[in-house]
């Protein structure tokens, strides 16, 4: 046994030298990709892109995106949504952590119930989301029609809901969608936080239990979502497909302006495309970095709390605790009306305001819809299978070629991998499609496919990272003593060990591609449509119908993936009963 | 004076112990021994309030003569000590014990007794130093001073020598029952060393049998 | 002031028709029949896939399509996609820039949706397939005297890069159950809303619909409703100066006081059938009536053209140069023109955009399809539909959407 062990010891460091070569040509894979967007949205930005005509840098750009009218209106409302949005989400996400999971096991009754609705809010497509979303908070939309059944409401307010100048009502719908997102990251890094001692501790040295879990649990929960925190702030300050349902219309947001910008028949209007879509990057930077100073300055702020020795919450602490609860309450409830309206419109015969419920139920519109539905689902699943193969084969070589790193090396891959997260998507989407312009492609399936598998294959490393290191590493040992090869060794007993965790992050990238939509449009060069973007697009239709059609398709294909995932799950962890 | 009356938990039904009762005077130490398994940390958590899902106890506990099972976990005042230190990684040493200080009354003042604490142990300036670059046998003494300062009312010890050295074994075990001799101690242990240390009473935790008392 | 409008609205018509006699009509050959080497197309044609951009925005139309290109399928084994544009513009961006970038062949767009402005540029650029109108058999069933706007796209001749598809004139439709007397005219819209607040809106431009909207007030606003037949020129500003004085008047009367705007006729509709607005309008005279049909409004809407007419078109198809598949596109365009598909799109049961062609040029079986076709209790009569308008020349589009993007856009 020993001399087998030295036999690897010997053979890993032979091989270490290579497979850190071949880790760091994974590592460059997202760093190409961003690298060479952000340089060629850099040089149109600045007038030089000769397919285009532009042959010498200049400053023409920046005056003509500075004269286009509602630029600063576009800005306003972009930060606004995103500054607005964050912070409640990430309030709500924590006081649902300190309320239902605080030591990250979910009892059953409430909390799992609750949990539950957040897994359904998590796992619904943002498309779809934002279009039940709006329909609920419209002025004719399903809340007034609830209240026009108590309430004399003849005709519906005029009131600018949603798609509000200041972009309130897209800070709603990003409120509901990331307080899972950050929820659930909340609960991951929990397991490894040894919580319950912690707060037995606390209890024990006389802390009521909420307010112990908010000195001693919180301050290192957050350290630990940093990541996804300034990923869903990215995330916030990108968001195309909210943005044309939720957010303001004349002028949009950046993100948006940016796509109706490149999409514009007048060539000239790609340069200034581009200066804005290098304005939006240099903005996601300043808020992340923004960001990072507040939260410098709250933890000085907040400091002292941890030593006063303080053991019960003020009154108006416990107030603001009741107010919070309510309110994340509140944004489950919506958020499943939300989800709920949509299959609700797709069996609608007719539901005209102010009816509160439809005229149940037939079948037409999935009837009519069926025909032109096929080929988006089937786009779009070819899309999410290729993808998903291809991220989480990229996640497996990642974390095999990673175990003879030092840890500091880990943590940057690890960063280099977010990094699609955090950049600005639109800028270097749009820097790719301008590469592949000028080489004369104009986008098709394979961009589409490589750019959503940028953008899957963080979730997929993520997901896979915390089952893969904790797999016992005796396992392996045994198998190579036993004289199987290291490539055995991962076929045979790792992978197949790890096959729950595989299942769950093969579903997760599915629903990342099927959920995408800013990549599809911008490297689709048109050819490529799919459930995403024809929700998206059919969504000023003015048949609700078809829209709850096409948004329940994708997000019952989701939700499918997902029900796979833990099915398999769990036959492979009890081979023996299958 | 901290009583255990006919205290047993169990485990889908099964009782893991026999009923255990004992009387634990300020001074004389209680030493409860047991295998791994028997129980013992499952006796500590019940009776602190955090007993986890799936287990059940049964009995009274008393201290100074009233229950305590009516009061929610953070109000029973029983300060406990781990095997691990379990000191708060985002907080210095000072911060440490300010948190297990009671509130109030101004900085200075907490300050002041918190120096003075570090002095008592050994530990003189510690107060702005990061637990982590500690040695294990100096964050063995914050998390003493730390359940020290709560002012608990009884204190209960979950082997919390067994993860030291031999050597600072001895000299932990000694700073702890001279640090408490106006409270109630409870220690649970699986090391006779311990027991002899204590001084007080011992019981052994057997199943399904009437428990035994050595000495 | 009645009179003054008659009078413009006579010389508007009147010069509308002095442009279509002239010399567009050049190009157009009279001959017997198709040019010889159809036969060669269809073969040719088989088995190409056609990329068809159209907007997206209206299920009907969609469904439409679907169902074209499934009969296409059938009859000449050629597949065609349709893409789905949120706005025109998006494809005539695409062929700008592949022609840019020197893609001139395998381009991926093969059919496209079009008319107006977005005609003009791409044609101006060269960039369009063709001539090839003459080359399509159905094309002989399409009189351009009787219906000048089959050549003329916006005062644009179309030469013969575009085969039209259907005609389209401006109709607004009310709510007879909220709206007692509609206004039928911009003055009496103005004094309607001012005791309807937030009843009526129109789609923000660059959305056609919404510049159409522009253009009929312009008609109905400015002193010389001719000078907008001929290209926009340095007094652009003078000719649209009442335009926006009133448009300034108007907005805060408008549907979240002019805050925010529906993104296309079928939002615009939308608002209608959630009870979020009274009147609305589209370029499809049967528009109402196929959306009672389907269900989308209530069978209270009717139609209503201002008295001073409204403005008409015809929209077309039109092929890029580059399409990878230009005699698909062009057997497909041929079938679009069929009087079966042409009978079929009319059907205010389903879409209701009227024909191209001549009923005069049809034959007893191609008339039937037509006759019995339903026409829908919200579609109003030919009577009521009037001649169309002119479109004002195609530069005019630039100048409106510009100005009014920067006026009332944050």
């Amino acid at each position: 046994m020993a001399e087998a062990l030295q036999r690897l010891d010997a053979h890993r460091l032979a091989g270490s030298g290579r497979s850190q070569i071949a880790w760091l040509a994974l590592v460059a894979v997202p760093a190409l990709a961003i690298f060479s967007g952000l340089v060629f949205v850099l040089l149109p930005a600045f007038g030089y892109f000769p397919a285009l005509g532009g042959t010498s840098l200049s400053l023409q750009p920046w005056r003509d995106l500075i004269a286009y009218p509602g630029l600063a209106s576009a800005a306003r409302a972009t930060v606004i949504s995103a500054f607005v949005a964050m912070p409640i989400a990430l309030g709500l996400a924590m006081l649902m952590l300190a309320w239902i999971a605080p030591s990250s096991t979910v009892r059953t009754g409430f909390p799992l119930i609750a949990a539950r609705f957040l897994s359904w809010l998590l796992a619904t497509p943002h498309a779809a989301f934002a279009l039940g979303l709006a329909f609920l908070v419209a002025p004719s939309g399903w809340l007034v029609r609830i209240a026009a059944l108590v309430l004399p409401v003849d005709t519906p307010p005029d009131l600018l809901i949603p798609r509000d100048p200041w972009g309130l009502s897209l800070a709603a719908g990003l409120v509901l969608k990331e307080m899972p997102f950050l929820f659930f990251a909340g609960l991951t890094a929990l397991s490894q936080l040894d919580a319950p001692r912690m707060l037995s501790l606390g209890a024990g040295l006389g802390y009521q239990p909420g307010l112990a879990w908010f000195k001693l649990i919180a301050p290192r929960l957050y350290a630990l979502i940093r990541l996804p925190v300034y990923a869903a702030l990215a995330y916030a300050l990108s968001a195309v497909d909210m943005a044309l349902v939720l957010g303001p219309a004349t002028p949009p947001t950046l993100a948006v302006l940016a796509v109706d910008l490149t999409h514009d028949p007048d060539l000239a209007r790609r340069f200034p495309a581009a200066a804005l879509a290098l304005l939006h990057l240099l903005l996601t930077l300043s808020a992340l970095g923004t960001w990072r100073v507040l939260e410098i300055v709250i933890a000085r702020a907040l400091r002292p709390m941890l030593a006063d020795g303080v053991r019960a919450p003020a009154p108006a602490v416990r107030w603001s605790m009741h107010v919070g609860r309510a309110l994340a309450l509140a944004s489950i409830v919506l958020g499943a009306l939300a989800i709920l309206s949509l299959p609700l419109w797709s069996l609608a015969a007719v539901w005209r305001f102010p009816d509160a419920v439809p005229d149940c139920c037939s079948l037409a519109a999935w009837r009519r819809a069926l025909p032109e539905l096929w080929l988006p689902l089937r786009d779009s699943l070819t899309i999410a299978f290729t993808v998903t193969l291809l991220a989480l084969i990229g996640a497996v070589a990642w974390l095999q070629l990673e175990r003879d790193l030092s840890h500091r090396m880990r943590q940057g891959g690890r960063a280099v991998a977010m990094l699609p997260l955090i950049v600005s998507d639109v800028a270097f989407l749009m820097g790719v499609q301008i590469l592949l312009l000028g080489l004369g492609f104009g986008g098709g399936w394979l961009p589409t496919a490589l750019s959503h598998a940028l953008f899957a294959f963080p979730y997929v490393l993520l997901a896979l990272a915390d089952p893969w290191n904790r797999l016992d590493p005796r396992y392996e040992r045994s198998a190579l003593c036993l004289g199987a090869s290291p490539w055995r060794v991962l076929l045979r007993v790792r992978l197949p060990l790890l096959m729950p965790a595989l299942a769950f992050a093969a579903a997760l990238g599915c629903a990342v591609s099927l959920s995408l939509y800013l990549p599809t449009v911008l490297m689709g060069g048109g050819r490529i449509a799919t459930l995403a973007t024809e929700a998206i697009a059919l969504s000023s239709g003015g048949d609700r119908r078809i829209v709850g059609v096409y948004g329940t398709t994708q997000a019952l294909v989701i939700w499918t993936g997902f029900f796979v995932a833990y099915w398999v799950g769990r036959r492979a962890a009890r081979p023996a009963l299958a | 004076m901290l009583e255990l009356r006919d205290v047993a938990i169990r485990r889908q039904g099964e009782t893991l112990f026999a009923p255990l009762s004992c009387q634990v005077r300020p001074g004389r130490p209680v030493t409860i021994m047991g295998p791994s398994g028997a129980g013992k940390s499952s006796l500590l958590a019940w009776l602190t309030g955090v007993l986890p899902a799936g287990l059940a106890g049964e009995g009274d506990v008393l201290l100074d003569g009233v229950s305590v099972l009516s009061l929610p976990a953070h109000r029973r005042r029983l300060g406990i000590l781990f095997q691990d230190d379990l000191l708060f990684p985002h907080m210095s040493v000072g911060e440490n014990l300010a948190f297990g200080l009671p509130p109030g009354p101004d900085r200075n003042t907490r300050r002041g007794r918190i120096d003075q604490a570090l002095a008592d142990v050994e530990l003189p300036g510690f107060a702005n130093r990061d637990p982590m670059t500690l040695s294990g046998g100096e964050r063995a003494r914050v998390a003493l001073l730390r359940v020290l300062l709560s002012e608990p009312r009884a204190l209960l010890l979950d082997e919390p020598f067994s993860k030291l050295d031999l050597t600072l074994r001895d000299r932990f075990r000694s700073l702890v029952f001279q640090s408490a001799p106006h409270l109630p101690v409870l220690l649970v242990s699986h090391d006779p060393q311990d027991s002899v240390a204590a001084g007080g009473d011992v019981l052994e935790l057997r199943p399904n049998e009437r428990h035994t008392r050595i000495r | 002031m009645m009179g003054t409008r008659n009078w413009s609205r006579r010389s508007l018509l009147a010069a509308g028709a002095a442009m279509a006699a002239m010399p567009a009509f050049a190009h157009i050959s009279l001959a017997a029949g198709p040019q010889p080497d159809w036969a060669g197309t269809l073969a040719k044609a088989r088995g190409q896939v056609v990329h068809f951009n159209a907007w997206g925005g209206d299920q009907r139309i969609n469904d439409y399509i679907a169902w074209a290109a499934g009969e296409i399928e059938g009859r000449a084994g050629i597949a065609v996609r349709h893409v789905k544009l949120a706005n025109t513009a998006e494809a005539v961006s695409r062929i700008v820039a592949e022609k840019a970038a020197g893609q001139v062949a395998g381009g991926s767009v093969d059919l496209v949706w079009i008319n107006g402005e977005n005609f003009a540029a791409l044609k101006s650029q060269g960039l369009l397939f063709g001539p090839f109108v003459d080359l399509l058999p159905n094309f002989q069933k399409v009189d351009p005297v009787e219906k000048p706007t089959t050549i003329l796209d916006f005062t644009v001749p179309t030469e013969g890069y575009e085969s039209p598809w259907g005609m389209a004139q401006l109709v607004f439709f009310y709510d007879t159950a909220h709206v007692a007397e509609p206004p039928r005219s911009m003055a009496a819209l103005k004094t309607w809303a001012t005791a309807h607040p937030g009843r009526f809106t129109y789609p923000a431009p660059p959305d056609f619909l919404g510049t159409t909207f522009l253009k009929q007030a312009l008609y109905e606003t400015t002193s010389d409703p001719t000078r907008l037949l001929r290209p926009a020129g340095d007094d652009a500003t003078m000719v649209t100066e009442p335009l926006w004085s009133y448009l300034d008047g108007l907005h805060p009367l408008l549907w979240r006081r002019g805050a925010a705007f529906p993104k296309s006729s079928a939002d615009m509709r939308q608002l209608a059938s959630d009870g979020e607005a009274d009147i609305y309008f589209a370029f499809n005279p049967g528009d109402a009536s196929s959306a009672i049909a389907q269900k989308l409004l209530p069978e209270t809407m009717r139609p209503f053209v201002p008295n001073a007419g409204s403005i008409g078109n015809t929209h077309f198809v039109a092929i890029p140069f580059n399409s990878s598949a230009a005699e698909g596109a062009m057997v497909f365009a041929d079938f679009l023109l069929s009087p079966e598909a042409q009978a079929r799109k009319e059907n205010a049961d389903l879409w209701g955009d009227p024909t191209v062609l001549s009923i005069a040029r049809l034959n007893a079986a191609e008339r039937k399809l037509f006759d019995d076709l339903p026409r829908g209790i919200a579609t109003p009569t030919p009577a009521e539909l009037g001649r169309p308008l002119p479109e004002p020349h195609a530069s005019w589009v630039t100048v409106l959407e510009r100005a009014w993007l920067k006026r009332y856009s944050a």
